[in-house]
Formats: C-alpha cells, sequence, structure tokens
C-alpha cells in the first residue's frame, strides 16, 4: 500500500468521524442508506492501520454508527408515540418536578374560622354537696388553681417533708391535717421511690429512712386526703 | 428602623435560657401539629397556620417567635422539612414543605391541566378556560367536561386562582415548583 493510499484513508476516517459528531450534537438523523456507504468504507480500515492514535479514531467513528442508529430510532419511536402516551408522560414530568406541602394524612378537615385562639385556664372544681338541700352547692365550690413546680420547689418540699415526718409516729387523721394537698403529693412519690419509708404500726405510721428498714416490702397502700386550713 | 432591625439580628439565635428543654421539645411538638393543619378558608384549602394566630397561641412577641422559628427551622432541617410563608389576602400564613421533590397529591388529569396553564403562563399568555379546553380538546387528549372538573379541583385546591375569567398561579403552584421547575415545564410543555 502506498504512502498516498494511506493518507487518503486516514482522511476519509477523521471526515466521517466530523461530520458524524456534528449530526449527533445538533441530535439531526441521517438516513440509513448513506450511513451504510460510509460504513462500507470504513470497514476495512482496520487492517492497516498502524498507530494507537489511529486506532482510537477508528473505535470512535464505530461508535458514532452505535449513537446514531440509536438517535435515529428514538426520532422514529417518538413520531409513533399516540397522543395519549405523550400526554401522560408530561403529566409524570410535572409529577416528578414538585415539592409538596406536608399535612397530616386525612380527610378534609373544618373551615378556620372555627378555629378559637383562647386561653383556657387549667382549674379543678372541688363540689361540695349540701347536706341542707342535697345538691352540689355551687356558692360554696373551691377553686384550686393547678401549680407549677420547679425542680428547686421539688427539693424544698422534700426538705421540709423529711424534716416534719422522720422519726415520727402519726395518725391518719393528724397527718392529713398536717399536710396540704400538694405536700401528701410529694409524699407519694417520696415513697414509691423509697426516699422515705411508712411503715404501719397500728392505727399509726412510722416514717424512717430506708437504711434501717432494707427489708420493708410494700404491703398496702394508704388513701389520704388534705384537710389543711389555708390559714395555717 | 435600621438600628432596630440590627438589634434584632444582633440577638443571639439560640433561644433564651428562660424556655428550658423540656418545653422546647413541648413548643417543636406543638409547633408541628399545627403547621401541618389544613383548613378551608374562602372555599380554597388553606396549610399550617397565620402569623397572628401563632402569635396569638404562642403568647410571645414577635422577636422571641421569631428566635423560636429560626431554631424550628434547624430542628425541622434534619427532617428534610422547610418552613414556608405565603400570602392570602393580606395575611401571612406558615406551613411546612418537603425540601425534595416528591409526588403532590394530584391525580393524572390535574397535573396534565396544571402543567399546561404552567406552560401558557411562563410563556407570558394570558391564561382562560377556553384556550385550556381547545388545547386539551383538540389534540383529543382530554374529554371538556374532564378539563373542566380538573379547573374546580385546582381552584380548590389552592393551585390556581380565576381573576374575572384569567386564570392564573395561587400561593401552592408558586410554593411546591420554584422558578427552575417551572421553566423545565415550559420546555416539556412546548415539545408537545
Amino acid at each position: 500500500m502506498m504512502e498516498e493510499d494511506y493518507d487518503v484513508l486516514l482522511l476519509t476516517l477523521f471526515e466521517i468521524e466530523k461530520k458524524y459528531k456534528k449530526l449527533l450534537r445538533k441530535k439531526i438523523p441521517l438516513l440509513i442508506d448513506e450511513s451504510e456507504k460510509d460504513r462500507e468504507q470504513t470497514s476495512d480500515i482496520y487492517q492497516y492501520l498502524l498507530q494507537n492514535k489511529e486506532k482510537l479514531l477508528d473505535a470512535e467513528v464505530y461508535e458514532d454508527y452505535i449513537l446514531m442508529y440509536k438517535l435515529r430510532e428514538e426520532l422514529n419511536l417518538e413520531n409513533i408515540l399516540k397522543n395519549k402516551s405523550r400526554i401522560n408522560s408530561f403529566s409524570n414530568f410535572v409529577r416528578k418536578k414538585s415539592t409538596p406541602l406536608v399535612s397530616v394524612v386525612g380527610k378534609k378537615t373544618f373551615p378556620s374560622s372555627l378555629l378559637h385562639f383562647e386561653k383556657s385556664e387549667d382549674s379543678i372544681i372541688n363540689p361540695q354537696i349540701n347536706d341542707e338541700y342535697g345538691f352540689w352547692d355551687i356558692r360554696g365550690q373551691q377553686k384550686l388553681e393547678s401549680e407549677i413546680l420547679t425542680f428547686g420547689d421539688f427539693m424544698s418540699l422534700e426538705r421540709k417533708l423529711e424534716e416534719k415526718l422522720l422519726n415520727k409516729e402519726l395518725k391518719k387523721s393528724e397527718l392529713e391535717k398536717l399536710l396540704s394537698s400538694i405536700e401528701l403529693e410529694v409524699l407519694s412519690k417520696m415513697t414509691s421511690e423509697k426516699t422515705l419509708i411508712a411503715v404501719s404500726d397500728g392505727d399509726k405510721i412510722r416514717f424512717c429512712r430506708p437504711s434501717s428498714e432494707e427489708d420493708a416490702e410494700l404491703s398496702s397502700s394508704l388513701l389520704l386526703t388534705s384537710k389543711k386550713k389555708e390559714d395555717e | 428602623m435600621n438600628e432596630m432591625k440590627n438589634e434584632i439580628t444582633d440577638k443571639e439565635q439560640k433561644l433564651s435560657p428562660l424556655i428550658t428543654d423540656k418545653e422546647k421539645q413541648e413548643l417543636f411538638r406543638e409547633l408541628t401539629t399545627i403547621l401541618t393543619r389544613r383548613w378551608i378558608k374562602d372555599n380554597v384549602e388553606v396549610f399550617g397556620v397565620s402569623q397572628q394566630g401563632l402569635l396569638i397561641v404562642t403568647r410571645v412577641d414577635i422577636a422571641t417567635l421569631e428566635n423560636i422559628l429560626e431554631e424550628y427551622k434547624i430542628f425541622i432541617s434534619i427532617l428534610g422539612l422547610e418552613l414556608v410563608n405565603y400570602k392570602i389576602v393580606n395575611e401571612t400564613w406558615l406551613c411546612l414543605k418537603s425540601n425534595y421533590f416528591a409526588p403532590p397529591e394530584l391525580n393524572e388529569v390535574e397535573l396534565i391541566v396544571l402543567g399546561i396553564i404552567v406552560g401558557l403562563r411562563e410563556s407570558g399568555k394570558k391564561i382562560t378556560t377556553k384556550k385550556i379546553k381547545e388545547f386539551l380538546t383538540s389534540n383529543d387528549y382530554l374529554k371538556e367536561y374532564i378539563v373542566s372538573e380538573s379547573i374546580r379541583s385546582l381552584t380548590y385546591k389552592g393551585y390556581i386562582k380565576r381573576k374575572s375569567n384569567l386564570i392564573d398561579y395561587n400561593y401552592r403552584t408558586l410554593l411546591e415548583f420554584d422558578e427552575d421547575e417551572r421553566t423545565k415545564i415550559k420546555e416539556e410543555y412546548e415539545k408537545l
């Protein structure tokens, strides 16, 4: 093979590569006949190629043939596709582009005008039965405001209770008179956590430290209602 | 005014130490609950809570509320959510939005109609019901009554609103499809 022929071969290969790259970039399909002609032209070139660089160029031309084939198929398919499937794929496209608002799952709710932003007061009403009339006497109702206790309040309440009760024997009625309802709540918490132990001794209750009565087991519970008067 | 603004921005982003961790947990729980609620206002669905309502509920001043919301934003960003606000008749509402792409609650036909409205609106055209119907029925895509039904449902769900025969975006389209996505939808619409 002459040197000139070899140059011509390389030139055709190079030009075909350039042509296909340009068409693929612009997404213009080439007719099958023309594509086949190009392929025939380049089919045997690989046998004469010497350098690696030239072999790579040959490979690239073949890749372009494949890409051109794909492009042609895709465009044909697009034309064949029915209206229905095209509009469906459009709806899927829109669906994929959304970042939706978040709401708790559930069917329609009530109008926003029904929203009432009002301060609610936590209060417990302590009803007293009027013996004379035999019904709930509203006049005597005592409002129990709920109190918010901080951790510090708890600590001081616990300390006060220990001072009051430790190593003392008290009757149930005495205990009810001595302690307020909040103090009783704290006492209940302390006994359940075993920071203070209550031992029933006949009709009296004795309070002691847990270390001295380690084996003591919880045997029964006692219901206490505060009867402490407010001014005391 | 500027000085005041600076003061607010200079303030620590964190909540004041008066609010304990436990209280903060409680507050965030309540915020999540109220921000994911859905109401009906003037026959249109709205999400979340109005800023005024939030102020009344939490009983704090605006500066503190802003601080709380700033911290809440960081908290929900871990879950892939975002706090957004929108306006309905001069009233600012707050709600939560997904930070990532996820399917909306619309059905297929509603998505098509919304996509076409977005396509037309982004090309700067005026949109009328007639135009949408013409486009969809002439190409044999959909039946006319389905299109009218979808337009009604989109209006109710807060995606579009009607202003004297013309159709425009409502708050939800603007929130759920940001500008880039709307441009992409327009490009896809032009291919149809």
